[in-house]
């Protein structure tokens, strides 16, 4: 019988005991002292989240496949069970085998989203590493990060040994390699280790950088401190999506994760150029895996994990080159075996709204549209390439079909947004209920049309044309969802509509996060140890402890969000080479500024660099 | 065509929760390929149903679910699919046709056995074979009071323990009835409880499913009350062993259909 980390006593005290034993079906084995590299693979939320990131049980797989490495997950204990552990000082561990994280070699974390960044220092805090990567002993786990937060790494910086730029696929080998390589020589030591990571491509070291300031607070230089340690750093790509390893054997929780069912990647990167969109700029080029390789995973993928529903992973599945033949094929294979399908992120049209009827009860869904902005002026600024036309015909043909629910995704503080941007929001969603009562005859509707409009305010991110951009205090955005809301009392179909908004705060705090230098680590820090964490749930979010925060820590946090940035400042992302050109952001922001739209990669190359990946649509053509 | 399925439930597996367990075995049956009959409806799901949802913590090693399905499989090859799908914790223990006409186990539910324990030791200047005595083996009442969502009701709890004996975890066996497996397996000896061989263990027979549903902790809570001795819910080990049916003949366990 496996031992667990947790007694039955707290097992028994805290809620969903199941998060913490492991064991799941799927669950790789292996002897722990029959391996070179123990590495412990952490998403740093509760384990109903991160059981369900793709990227994670990728690298499981890819680094389970290696006879001489055991991975296994840890994940964020939810604060009930931190403060037993804290309060009887039990060390955070493994789920696998129930091992304290101290023992492993690397603790790699994922970094998904910025409001994750307190509860990286929780998993270091009970994992019983020092925080601060200089502080480490020899035998602390070497702490890596990766996923999208990396192309901003700097505010969390400090507590990293390493971060990884780019897609794990392509030089996690090399990494594992040296390792065990200077482990079996005897040359192992921390530094030296670190050292000679730094000279792989795609490996940042920030302890080997050096940064000055300004005297307004901007940066001077960010240099290595070593001669061969490269000035940049380049994102790494992996071109052959059909023989890149996939997780065949996906790990099947017992508790119910958010993501709840196969998931099948069916490209990276996207053609749509959006100028808000960090992912369709920091996974380029796009790439696709082909229909035979998709058929097959989707096959044994259900046939290895007996779950009821499969869902597409993509940044917009209508590009798919052959998205018809995909559709078609899952609806058959899924009809046989009693499998419901989800598809998300398709646009709205006559092909996507029939396969939509067949998969789902029209009567209960609701049809999503993600304008994301009200008038036309702000879409063209942003490059949605989507016309009020565009909308009126999906909505049109979804109300033929039976539909009577219709989702909209808008953002509010947009650069360049006036009140008359505001008021569109409301203005479009009036229309499109009008639309239904002149589509829809009285004898056929189900009741009234409901059309939910949710904003969230929008955070410039870094490597996107808007990374430039100013963002507004937490007065501003309440102000401009009141405009929206009372805008929407006036409509003349208000009763069909329904207003959403985010919480505005939290939103500010992510923007000093994404754009946000090496000195924040100290904020970050200071927070944490007064309490903070779990920051992205609502209910244990402080913002006024986080202004404590930066106050105690001389930061302002104004510097980092209210200004808009010159196009010749230092950014403290500019060392990563993404393969994206300065140029092309550039062009970009200006033609944002003029609202004039960029066509998407399919129609005509824009010169954003990527092609240099040797891959993608433009490539090809 | 109906098949009931009886399993174990013990390890780490005791602390995932009865809608966890159903959702793992909706997949267990997925991939063993058991051809299930499905509910009609736009989101058709697997004909399966408990016989009692097991507490969280508690183990099992009978423990009972009956689906529906749509070809005849061999029992044995069942097993042996449905098996190689389970995790540790969870093994399956037989695989049997039930006529067509037969309730299902949820329905049929009339009385499970248990054995229980306390997990972190025992009050030593308790003295329980005494308690037992005064408890059990008197022809008085046994009022306790049972709380419902709704109201409170007192209650003579005498008439729905079938049998009760009181022993020592070193002769567990003997609290048993004959034909019992040995539960040792299933106990979760390992995980820091102090279990002496001189500690007390119950047996505990008593009368389970919709109607006159009696659980293990009312017993020793009105156990307690009546020694007049601190009770501590989450200092009790509980250990299910069976499920029965009532027939003419007595209590048949659900394992014979």
């Amino acid at each position: 019988m496996r031992k667990l980390a947790l007694s039955d006593e707290i097992l028994m005290q805290v809620d969903k005991a199941a998060r913490y034993i492991g064991n799941e079906f799927n669950s790789v084995k292996k002897d722990p002292s029959s391996v070179d590299i123990r590495f412990a693979m952490c998403f740093p939320d509760v384990y109903e989240i991160g059981m369900s990131h793709l990227g994670i049980q990728i690298l499981y797989e890819l680094f389970n496949r290696r006879e001489d490495t055991y991975c296994e997950r840890v994940y964020s204990p939810w604060p009930d069970l931190h403060a037993i552990m804290k309060e009887e000082q039990i060390p955070l561990f493994s789920l696998e085998s129930q091992t304290p994280i101290q023992e492993f070699d690397f603790l790699g974390i994922t970094l998904q989203y910025e409001m994750c960044y307190t509860n990286i220092l929780q998993v270091l805090d009970l994992s019983r590493i020092p925080l601060i990567a200089t502080d480490r002993r020899e035998s602390d786990p070497i702490v890596i990060g990766g996923g999208p937060c990396v192309y901003n790494p700097e505010p969390i910086a400090d507590f990293f040994d390493l971060f990884y730029i780019g897609e794990g696929e392509t030089v996690y080998s090399q990494l594992l390699d040296l390792y065990k390589e200077m482990k079996a020589s005897g040359t192992y030591a921390r530094a030296a280790f670190l050292h000679q990571a730094a000279l792989i491509p795609g490996i940042y070291v920030p302890s080997l950088y050096e940064v000055t300031y300004q005297e307004d607070g901007t940066l001077a230089s960010f240099t290595p401190i070593y001669e061969d340690v490269p000035a940049q750093v380049k994102r790494q790509v992996v071109m052959d999506l059909d023989h890149s390893p996939y997780p065949m054997k996906p790990v099947v929780p017992y508790v119910r994760a958010t993501q709840d069912r196969v998931v099948l990647e069916i490209q990276r990167g996207c053609i749509r150029g959006c100028r808000f969109c960090q992912a369709g700029m920091i996974y380029r080029p796009n790439r696709e895996k082909s229909l035979e390789v998709l058929e097959g995973y989707a096959i044994q993928m259900l046939e290895n994990t007996g779950y009821d529903e499969i869902s597409l992973s993509s940044l917009s599945s209508s590009d798919y080159h052959n998205i018809q033949g995909l559709v078609d094929f899952l609806i058959e294979e899924c009809k046989q075996r009693k499998i419901n399908i989800s598809l998300p992120s398709l646009r709205i049209d006559s092909f996507s709204l029939d396969v939509m009827s067949k998969v789902q009860d029209v009567n209960k869904s609701s049809i999503t549209f993600a304008p994301e902005a009200g008038s036309q002026r702000m879409r063209n600024t942003i490059n949605k390439g989507l016309t009020e036309e565009d909308i009126m015909n999906g909505a049109r043909l979804a109300f033929e079909g039976g539909w009577n629910k219709v989702k909209f995704y808008f953002m509010l503080g947009l650069p360049g947004e006036e009140e008359a941007d505001m008021r569109e929001i409301p203005e479009l969603s009036n229309r499109v209920a009008a639309l239904y009562y002149d589509t829809v005859p009285k004898e056929q509707r189900h009741g009234k049309c409901q059309i939910t409009m949710s904003t969230s305010f929008f955070v410039p991110k870094p490597w996107t044309p808007f990374q430039w951009a100013r963002m507004y205090p937490p007065e501003e955005y309440l102000r401009r969802a009141k405009i929206v809301n009372d805008t929407m009392k006036e409509q003349l179909n208000h009763k069909s509509l329904s207003y959403q908004w985010h919480q505005a705060d939290v939103t500010v705090l992510e923007g000093i996060f994404a754009r946000g230098d090496r000195r924040i680590a100290k904020a970050i820090q200071y927070a944490y140890e007064h309490g903070c964490f779990f920051d992205a749930w609502g209910e244990y979010f402080h913002y006024d402890k986080w202004l404590e925060a930066f106050a105690a820590c001389g930061i302002d946090p104004d510097f980092y969000t209210m200004r808009e940035r010159d196009i010749e400042e230092l950014l403290p992302w500019d060392f990563i080479d993404t393969g994206i050109r300065r140029e092309f952001l550039v062009h970009e922001w200006e033609q944002a500024k003029a609202a004039v739209v960029t066509p998407n990669c399919k129609m005509r190359c824009s010169g954003c660099g990527c092609k240099s990946f040797g891959g993608g649509i433009c490539y090809e053509s | 065509m109906k098949v009931r399925i009886r399993f174990t439930k013990s390890d780490a597996l005791r602390y995932v929760g009865h809608l966890d367990l159903l959702r793992f075995f909706q997949k267990a049956m997925r991939r063993a390929h058991v051809p299930m009959a499905f509910s009609e409806g736009f989101h058709p799901h697997q004909i399966m149903s408990f016989a009692s949802p097991l507490g969280v913590g508690i183990t099992s090693q009978g423990e009972y679910l009956d689906i529906e399905i749509t070809e005849q499989m061999d029992p044995s090859a069942a097993m042996e699919a449905l098996n190689a799908q389970m995790v540790e914790g969870v093994t399956i223990q037989s695989f049997t046709y039930l006529d067509d006409q037969a309730k299902n186990s949820m329905a049929s539910l009339a009385a499970a056995d248990y054995l229980v324990y306390f997990k972190r030791g025992l009050d030593k200047s308790l003295d329980y074979v005494d308690a037992y005595t005064q408890f059990y083996q008197t022809d008085g009442a046994i009022m306790v009071t049972k709380k419902t969502k709704k109201s409170e009701r007192e209650l003579d709890i005498r008439p729905l323990i079938l049998d009760m004996k009181v022993g020592t975890v070193g002769s567990m066996q003997d609290l048993l009835p004959a034909e019992y497996a040995d539960p040792t397996p299933y106990l979760p000896w390992e995980d820091g409880f102090c279990l002496n061989d001189s500690d007390v263990m119950f047996y505990l027979f008593l009368t389970s499913g919709s109607t006159d549903n009696l659980k293990p902790e009312l017993v020793m809570e009105a156990l307690h009350q009546k020694m007049g001795a601190d009770f501590d819910a989450a200092n009790l080990g509980i250990h299910r062993l069976d499920m029965f049916r009532a027939t003419e003949a007595g209590y048949q366990s659900l394992s014979k259909g």
